[in-house]
């Protein structure tokens, strides 16, 4: 949690550097700095949470290691729908789960925008927005990490969808 | 359901909230495939850098509305992605515009 607090913290600092003149790479960075502070917020849970016994520090590093980007993805586009039965069946995703899933895909979209698609200026209102919905999806997050949909959203995720 | 041409998107863009819309610039919005292959609909909303102050709190709503409206309007399997960005690189939200 503290280095995920932190990440996010660098992003907002990041995207107000330089008032005349935005450096380019301090802007990527921190739309790319506001993904990674929601990838590391969710991970840690996930590990936090399935970790068990005596060796459960290790198990924590090998589950938080595991986490996929694309699945993590795929698997947040579903929960913002709420149409997929496997999903229904056990929970109907709340307002606050709909806003974090959200967040990590339109954040992981733009931390792939900030690292390559280098044609046209990133803005400081772009990085803004990005340290913004972080920010917003850590309030949300907070507020139903320790409910039985964040600990079915958090498997999920690790696991990917069933297969059909 | 058909794919929505570019300018009707513009269109429900502005008749969600027409007073919002007067501080955009323009609607930037391509249809095309995210970085997973998947296909999406992407918008950046670049507001005018005199007005971006004014819109910048109720940002979050109007982007919650919008895509809202737009998962109604796409066939399945599409994603809208939805972001802000302004006139000018430097421009801070946050602090009134200077006139």
């Amino acid at each position: 949690m503290n280095f995920a607090q932190d990440l996010l913290a660098q992003a907002g600092l990041l995207a107000r550097l330089d008032p005349r003149r935005p450096n380019q790479a301090n802007v990527r960075r921190a739309a790319s700095t506001a993904y990674y502070a929601l990838f590391h917020l969710l991970t840690s849970d996930g590990a936090e949470r399935l970790a068990r016994g005596p060796a459960r520090n290790a198990h924590r590093e090998l589950i938080r290691r595991r986490y996929d980007h694309s699945v993590m993805a795929s698997v947040s586009k579903h929960f913002v729908e709420a149409r997929a039965k496997w999903i229904t069946d056990v929970i109907l995703p709340s307002n606050a789960l709909k806003d974090v899933a959200g967040s990590l895909g339109d954040l992981q979209q733009e931390r792939h925008a900030a690292d390559y698609s280098l044609t046209v200026p990133f803005t400081r209102v772009r990085a803004q927005e990005a340290v913004g919905d972080a920010a917003h999806a850590f309030k949300q997050w907070l507020s139903i990490r320790r409910s039985p949909e964040a600990d079915f959203y958090l498997l999920v995720m690790l696991l990917g969808p069933p297969r059909r | 359901m058909e794919l929505p041409t570019v300018e009707q998107i513009r269109e429900t863009a502005i008749a969600i909230d027409p007073k919002f819309a007067k501080a955009v610039a323009r609607w930037d919005i391509e249809v095309g495939r995210d970085w997973q292959g998947d296909p999406g609909v992407f918008v950046i909303i670049v507001l005018k850098d005199s007005e971006a102050h004014r819109v910048w709190e109720s940002r979050r709503d109007y982007k919650d509305r919008l895509r809202n409206r737009l998962w109604a309007m796409l066939p399945e399997g599409y994603f809208p992605y939805i972001t802000y960005s302004a006139e000018s690189v430097a421009l801070d939200p946050e602090i009134p515009a200077r006139r």
